[in-house]
């Protein structure tokens, strides 16, 4: 018997791999409508392409200064402090009482984890209008 | 139907502007090659679902699109987080992981083995090598199956099977070496039409 080859290896494959059943396009965009004209869509973000790279280096310049607010915050004598059911454990919890944004950018989220100690600050759309400095 | 750039581009600015039509013209030629994705990733019960949430999650980011790669790529891109929802969603509900031998799962060598499709002219040497071909796959690591079925069965690019089971194409083209390679060794060493 010859030797066997790829090629037969991979036509045999391909012949007995079972495939799905194409649903029938009619019906696919029928439901695709039905569905897509009940969800909202992302609007556009048009971001200017020379600001693209720019944006990138002032983003991450903002989120050390941040992380720098976080750090002192959090260090010896500068956290706040919430103390257990327990009583007697002092928890470091983060806070941010100032941000500093040398670009604009739209809207800021801050979520603080107690639990855990933690605070994420959130900038949204760098780059964009409604130049922030708060 | 293939379609120019510039027919792309016109119908990919309609679709973001809001055309369904257009975006019905230009992305069915992608449909099949998005099922057999989901196909692959999630098996024959739920790909359709994968493939109807990807047309739908990609619509929905179509205007934030910039053809930083190919329309395929992207879709793939997005039918492998569809599908990764998918295991989420259903691991939180079912409480359990679908793992090769689950039925629910539908282990991908049954979907591979198809004893009926043979054509009944060929002898019995090609039934024996069909259920050796199986078997061998069967022995492959999940990521090397997934990643020989989309590429050889499928026939996704490098790029495209890359998008879809979410590595570099370098992985891609080392996953495919190695599984051809173990897939090659055990059907020389234990097959009939061995020389």
């Amino acid at each position: 018997m010859a030797k066997l080859t790829w090629n037969q290896v991979r036509d045999e494959l391909s012949r007995r791999s079972a495939s799905p059943t194409p649903v029938p396009a009619d019906q696919f965009w029928a439901k695709f409508r039905s569905q897509a004209a009940r969800e909202p869509r992302t609007e556009a973000v048009v971001v200017p392409w020379l600001w693209f790279a720019p944006s990138q280096a002032w983003a991450a310049a903002a989120a050390v200064a941040v992380l720098a607010g976080l750090l002192w915050i959090a260090g010896p004598g500068g956290g706040a402090s919430t103390r257990g059911a327990g009583g007697g454990q002092r928890l470091l919890v983060s806070a941010v009482e100032e941000i500093h944004v040398f670009v604009t950018y739209s809207s800021v989220l801050i979520l603080q984890d107690e639990k855990n100690g933690s605070t994420l600050v959130w900038l949204g759309n760098l780059g964009k209008k409604d130049k922030g400095d708060s | 139907m293939p379609y120019s750039p510039a027919d792309v581009s016109r119908l990919l600015d309609e679709a973001r502007a809001g055309s369904v039509d257009a975006f019905a013209e230009l992305f069915e030629q992608y449909r099949p090659m998005v099922s057999r994705a989901a196909y692959r990733l999630v098996g024959p019960n739920d790909c359709d679902d994968v493939a109807m949430e990807t047309y739908l999650k990609a619509w929905r980011a179509l205007p934030g699109f910039r053809r930083q790669s190919s329309i395929s790529t992207w879709l793939c891109q997005i039918a492998r987080n569809c599908a990764l929802d998918f295991y989420r969603q259903r691991s939180r509900r079912d409480a359990r992981h679908v793992s090769q031998d689950d039925p629910d799962g539908a282990p991908l060598i049954q979907r591979v083995a198809d004893p009926h499709a043979q054509a009944p002219d060929r002898a019995a040497e090609v039934h024996d090598l069909g259920a050796a071909i199986n078997e061998a796959v069967a022995q492959l690591s999940e990521e090397h199956r997934t990643a020989l079925l989309l590429r050889e069965v499928d026939g996704l690019s490098y790029r495209d099977v890359a998008a879809a089971t979410g590595v570099t194409v370098g992985t891609v083209m080392s996953r495919l070496f190695y599984a051809r390679r173990k897939l090659r060794t055990m059907l020389e060493a234990s097959g009939p039409w061995q020389n």
